[in-house]
């Protein structure tokens, strides 16, 4: 390796060539036909040896290119274009990077490449997120509390009005309205401070099968109620796992409290379903909470599970306990994704490693 | 001779507050818990006012208003929106260009005075 004459500033083609290597950002030096030409040792690391690939294959999992192709762009007037972009590292994670295209041109002033120069700020973004969910949380949640405090006012005022009038049912009545209302507001506490903590979950061997049937025997007769077909699909090959039972029977308890919501603010149907599965993938423990409620706009079609979910839930609950729902499942080191089409309905699904 | 009240609410808690609250003050009350069944009771009851929420399941407050507004019978009664929604504009969406406004708009938690005073000044 030779030494950059950093007191001189004569820079030597050597010392280019290493400042190009190890620059603090993803370079990658881009031709006509969108095949990479030269990258620096940062962008091998993270998205492999591309060269001679193409871009939008590499990096974007694409069949075709970009439609708002930077390069493309700088090939056509030689300006510098900037923009945000999802990209899919090596190891298949999703990225958000900030890039810059940039014109090569050679002795003549063609452009001969595109330069493209990129920053990681998938923290940022993950943060940003953060920020949008609680915003939302937040918003909805002013609508719940409003609701329990008009159920407390209530309360309040049918207690006053019996004790005054003498009416012991009235006075009695009040005072269940009062005693509801404060558990709701308890729940409501329970879960802001439940995603304001970091914990750690104890691990043991569970059945997961038998948690999933606990829910189902909890559920079935509320549903029942509400004119909710609930079925329930058990796969007997899913057999044990390691997690933790309290943690899963929150979650798929709250999923399907979202489903049941789901279902009773759908105007469009009479008859309404939710279906409760387990599933055995390989290596991997599948849940699935399916309903035929309301379903996503069709804007959150593309969405990922943070972005839609806190748009839409939460005109209707708080968006906390879908909160509560991603950070269990991240905590016990699962994954959740959705799939909702309008008017239609919706399926959750949860993904644990069985070991 | 009372004035009648009907309440068009999916809370149980808001509907025997709101109940208790008119009953005290002379009025009679007829519970409903969502838009249809609002809409069902409406004819029968015939009400001089309706207290009514925004989001509630089976058919929403702007389903009910909606169909009260198109009915020669109903569209004349007074109508209070009491809603947890700051912007009952939100919910409405465009409907509230082309229909007519309610009378009156509370957000929840509301002063039992005020709602009182916008129920006497409309249903006397």
């Amino acid at each position: 390796m030779s030494n950059i004459n950093i007191n001189g500033w004569e820079l030597t083609k050597p010392d280019y060539r290493q400042l190009f290597q190890n620059v603090p950002c993803y370079i990658s030096v881009i031709d006509r036909d969108f095949r990479i030409i030269q990258t620096n040792r940062l962008f091998r690391e993270d998205f492999g040896d591309c060269e001679g690939k193409l871009c939008y294959k590499s990096y974007k999992r694409r069949t075709e290119p970009c439609v708002e192709c930077p390069v493309s762009k700088t090939f056509d007037d030689g300006e510098v274009y900037t923009g945000e972009q999802h990209v899919i590292t090596r190891h298949g994670n999703e990225a958000f990077m900030v890039v810059y295209s940039s014109p090569l041109r050679n002795d003549q002033g063609d452009i001969i490449a595109v330069m493209e120069m990129s920053t990681n700020i998938t923290q940022i973004k993950h943060l940003q997120t953060g920020l949008t969910m609680m915003g939302a949380a937040v918003t909805s949640m002013a609508h719940k509390i409003k609701n329990v405090l008009t159920g407390l006012d209530g309360g309040i005022y049918l207690v006053n009005s019996g004790l005054k009038k003498e009416n012991q049912d009235k006075t009695v009545k009040g005072w269940s309205i009062v005693q509801k209302n404060v558990e709701r507001i308890q729940t409501v506490v329970k879960d802001i401070l439940y995603c304001a903590r970091d914990r750690e979950h104890d691990l043991t061997t569970i059945d997961p099968n038998a948690v999933v049937k606990e829910i189902y025997s909890l559920f079935r007769e509320t549903s029942a109620m509400k004119e909710i077909y609930l079925a329930m699909e058990l796969d007997p090959e899913l057999g044990s796992m390691t997690s933790n039972a309290e943690g899963l029977h929150t979650i798929i308890n709250n999923l399907l409290n979202n489903a049941m919501e789901a279902c009773k603010f759908d105007l469009d149907k009479r008859l309404h379903a939710i279906s409760l599965r387990t599933k055995r993938k390989g290596p991997l423990a599948i849940f699935e909470v399916s309903d035929n409620g309301h379903g996503f706009p069709e804007e959150y079609r593309d969405c990922r599970f943070n972005d839609a979910v806190f748009k839409t839930r939460g005109n209707y609950g708080t968006g906390l306990g879908l909160m509560v729902t991603r950070k269990l499942v991240h905590e016990l080191g699962g994954s959740i994704t959705f799939s909702s089409y309008p008017k239609k309905g919706s399926t959750f699904r949860v993904t644990f490693p069985i070991q | 001779m009372s004035k009648k009240v009907l309440i068009v609410d999916d809370e149980e808690d808001t509907r025997s507050y709101l109940e208790a609250l008119l009953s005290d003050n002379g009025y009679e009350t007829v519970l409903a818990e969502d838009g249809e069944d609002g809409f069902r009771k409406l004819s029968d009851f015939m009400p001089d006012g309706i207290i009514l929420d925004i989001i509630m399941p089976n058919q929403t407050g702007v389903g009910f208003y909606r169909k009260l507004k198109k009915s020669e019978a109903h569209k004349n009664i007074p109508v209070i929106i009491l809603t947890g929604v700051s912007s009952y504009k939100d919910f409405f969406g465009r409907s509230h260009l082309t229909l007519p406004k309610p009378q009156e708009f509370m957000e929840k938690p509301f002063s039992t005075e005020e709602l009182l005073g916008k129920i006497k000044a409309l249903i006397p």
